[in-house]
């Protein structure tokens, strides 16, 4: 459990949070959304003691990081892969980790055989890609088995399989009753992984959501192609829909461009089987029905505009 | 905090830079046996009227105070240049567990390879010395005592480790300390007696002969000497740890 309680966080003359309170439950994948420089970073480094709050507080499993017993039995993260120190092997970084925390060689073998790096345990970090730092700071997060994961940008670096690796472990994190936080600047990468949504821009909460909401809530129209346009938007709008012609505007992803004696409508507030229906009993033909969904990507740019 | 000690431990002698350092304290050898052996020549060319050999410790004390200073250094400016600080802050309580962990870990670490090294440079002092009547034997109560302060005197190797924590930069952290160590050494040629003996006598080398007893060594006993090699330490220690404890990771 991840509690944010009216956080503010400024620097010097920069308001990197302001008055964001959130919070994440165990057993879901949170994804916490933002632009570049949304102070995502800046909340975990928080959340993580790692830097004071102006004013708020950040509480993990109800008490302040820097009160935690046992931390790296509660509290996992991973904040930048590169951040390490490149001199040492795999294994010496985890175990002098592992020792920090009181834990055993044996969890090191484990995470190490988790994220897939026995192989490269004692080659030296840098030598690493960045896939593999990657690989390798997730490994740390779970080396002490914590129930609250904390990972800012996980994906960064990995290739399509350690990505389809990650995502399959972090839903089964979650499905084991733990905590997981995850930053992503990319509404289609987290919306694939995550539960849950909390999305800030300028360091203020836009939206504290879930993806299936989030994509009802930006529901897009319905494309109809027809020779009879002029009629059948008359006939729709007397329905109560909402008609737009000026699809020159748009850009349609169209499976053939509209020919002559054809004209486009966009229409919002019938669904696609109401519109065939009215357009039959009205005798209007129709070339094109195409219900249309604003990508989430979309609608991630329209709320932190 | 044994926990933490395992941890700071493996830390220290995972990385390629601390054999590195220690290697390089070797060069206090070279130096003492360079040293000694022309003190000896010119003993022998005019006789009995130069400074003597003694132990030999005086010639490397400035260069070993630098190196293993460079060992407290490095045990976490490493850290702070790659950001692994924050990892590192992430895993432990309290920020000033880790500070304490490291500093119990570099000074045992210098004092060890302190003694050792003081005792090498002194037989190699003496190797140069020959028989000649300008050294130092160990039955001298005053030789045996200024080895083995020598090698105590290491340990304030956590000066380096304090620096390290305040500037947060690994280049700043080494001039900060070889200032520090050096420079009375320097102003106190420029200041009229006794100020000159006072301030000579505050360097970490001297305030190490003087821990020893070793005769005009400086203007403070053996007591005062301890007393204000620990403030140094512990004054350090404590500014490190209200900064990492207060400061932004």
């Amino acid at each position: 459990m991840i509690e944010v309680l009216d956080l503010t966080k400024v620097y010097g003359s920069t308001r990197a949070v302001s008055g964001l309170s959130f919070h994440a439950e165990p057993g879901q994948v949170t994804g916490f959304l933002g632009p570049n420089g949304a102070g995502k970073s800046t909340t975990m480094r928080v959340i993580l003691g790692l830097h004071a709050p102006t004013s708020g507080r950040a509480l993990i499993n109800g008490v302040a990081k820097r009160d935690l017993r046992h931390p790296m039995r509660e509290v996992g993260a991973m904040l930048d892969a590169t951040e390490v120190q490149g001199g040492r092997s795999a294994f010496d970084h985890l175990q002098a980790l592992a020792h920090a925390g009181g834990l055993s060689s044996r969890r090191v073998v484990h995470v190490l055989e988790e994220v897939g790096l026995t192989g490269a345990a004692r080659k030296r970090i840098a030598g690493f890609s960045q896939g593999m730092r990657q690989r390798l700071g997730i490994a740390a997060a779970l080396l002490g088995d914590p129930g609250v994961l904390i990972l800012d940008e996980p994906v960064n670096g990995l290739d399509p399989d350690g990505i389809r690796r990650l995502r399959a472990l972090l839903r089964s994190l979650a499905a084991e009753g733990r905590t997981v936080l995850l930053s992503s600047h990319l509404m289609t990468e987290i919306s694939l992984t995550a539960d849950k949504l909390v999305i800030i821009s300028h360091g203020r909460l836009i939206e504290d959501t879930t993806v299936a909401q989030l994509q009802a809530r930006f529901v897009g129209d319905v494309l109809v192609r027809s020779p009879h346009a002029t009629r059948l938007a008359g006939v729709l709008e007397a329905a109560g829909a909402t008609v737009r012609r000026d699809t020159a505007a748009e850009t349609i992803p169209r499976s053939a461009a509209p020919s002559a004696g054809e004209e486009e409508l966009l229409v919002t507030g019938l669904s696609a089987a109401a519109i065939g229906d009215a357009a039959l009993a009205s005798g209007c033909a129709v070339h094109e029905l195409t219900p249309r969904r604003a990508s989430l990507e979309e609608s991630f740019l329209e709320l932190t505009r | 905090m044994i926990n933490l000690l395992a941890s700071e431990w493996l830390k220290l002698r995972s990385l390629r830079a601390t054999a590195y350092v220690l290697a390089s304290t070797l060069s206090a050898l070279a130096l003492t046996g360079l040293a000694a052996f022309s003190v000896s020549r010119y003993f022998d060319t005019h006789g009995a009227g130069g400074e003597p050999v003694g132990t030999g410790l005086g010639f490397s004390a400035d260069l070993t105070a630098v190196l293993f200073g460079l060992l407290g250094v490095l045990a976490i400016s490493g850290e702070y240049g790659t950001g692994m600080i924050r990892l590192t802050l992430i895993t432990v309580g309290r920020p000033w567990i880790l500070l304490l962990a490291k500093a119990v870990v570099v000074a045992t670490v210098a004092a060890v390879v302190g003694q050792a090294l003081a005792f090498a440079a002194y037989l190699t002092a003496q190797a140069a010395v020959g028989g000649r009547p300008i050294g130092a034997s160990l039955s001298e109560p005053a030789a045996l005592s200024e080895v083995l302060a020598t090698g105590v005197g290491s340990a304030a190797a956590v000066l380096g480790l304090g620096l390290a924590t305040l500037l947060r930069s690994t280049p700043g952290a080494i001039v900060a300390l070889a200032g520090l160590l050096l420079a009375p050494t320097m102003v106190e040629r420029f200041l009229p007696a006794p100020w000159n003996d006072w301030t000579g006598s505050l360097t970490v080398p001297s305030l190490t002969r003087q821990l020893g007893g070793v005769p005009d060594s400086g203007a403070f006993g053996p007591l005062a000497a301890t007393m204000i090699l620990a403030g140094y330490v512990l004054l350090t220690l404590l500014a490190a740890s209200c900064a990492i404890t207060r400061r932004d990771a």
